[in-house]
């Protein structure tokens, strides 16, 4: 058998909450052709709620941030598993990130503005930032060595909303 | 992406989705580009860009610096309102002219690089 370029162990997938309205569970390879696939996904779950242009565009650009976090920070010199779990009760969509990858140092300088581990990549240090901004809120769970989950927590507006 | 010289402006239309995955594959395009252009001004047109995140950011904010240490002075154009929006929040307008229009742009680079 060829040696497979990517972990065969696989994480369990977390139970449904029992109050949930919908939810959708999912896991891709650490390529980062898969960051527009996890956009598209998280743009369909919320397609329901007939979220105004720019709470989708928020929504889908705190995912990419996250998703391409996992991909660059998480599992930097590996492929591995990135798992997506997006769960909605009425109007509150809640989308949560993992890898089990390389993990962050410190959580807050992370969290800052402009920092970044890798400026050799044009990286632009406004990740967090972004997700912070776009959402209502984000939380990050990380431990060197034993990957990151981050959710990421936002209301979407009630309908029926002028959308001139 | 498409490239035209506009006088002395170089002109890069960038399209799609400017995530990390798009902006690994164009970053030495765009690079290369510029070095053949030997140009004293360059705008990007965001016209037909519908998605910018961090790494879309990172692409202009790192040709920003490679451009500013050669004196050639650089706007954006055209973002649409998403985009617009995070290129406000980002604070990238304080150190770049984002123009609603290409011919604004390009006026004002023609103008910064006269200066």
């Amino acid at each position: 058998m060829p040696e497979q370029p990517w972990p065969q162990t696989d994480a369990a997938f977390e139970p449904l909450s029992p109050s949930a309205d919908n939810h959708v569970q999912m896991r891709f390879l650490s390529r980062s052709e898969n960051e527009s696939l996890a956009r598209v996904v998280v743009g369909a779950f919320i397609a329901p709620l007939d979220p105004t242009m720019e709470e989708l565009a928020d929504i889908q650009t705190a995912v990419s941030e996250a998703v391409t976090n996992a991909i660059l920070h998480g599992y930097p010199d590996q492929m591995g598993w990135i798992y997506l779990q997006a769960t909605r009760l009425d109007r509150e969509v809640s989308i949560k990130i993992r890898d089990y990858g390389t993990g962050i140092a410190d959580i807050e300088a992370a969290r800052q503005p402009f920092f970044t581990t890798r400026p050799d990549l044009d990286r632009s240090g406004m990740g967090f930032s972004i997700m912070e901004s776009f959402c209502d809120s984000v939380e990050i769970h990380s431990s060197p060595d034993m990957g990151t989950e981050i959710v990421l927590h936002k209301r979407f507006s009630d309908e029926p909303v002028q959308r001139g | 992406m498409h490239i035209q010289q506009v006088e002395e402006v170089l002109v890069i239309a960038l399209d799609g989705e400017l995530d990390h995955h798009r902006v690994e594959l164009l970053r030495t395009e765009v690079d290369r580009a510029i070095d053949a252009a030997k140009t004293s001004a360059v705008v990007f047109d965001l016209t037909e860009v519908n998605f910018m995140d961090s790494s879309g950011l990172g692409l202009i904010l790192g040709r920003f610096r490679r451009l500013s240490e050669r004196k050639v002075s650089m706007a954006l154009a055209a973002p649409q309102p998403t985009v617009g929006r995070l290129l406000q929040m980002s604070g990238i307008r304080q150190i770049m002219p984002v123009c609603p229009t290409l011919s604004e742009a390009i006026a004002q680079v023609k103008e910064v690089s006269h200066a």
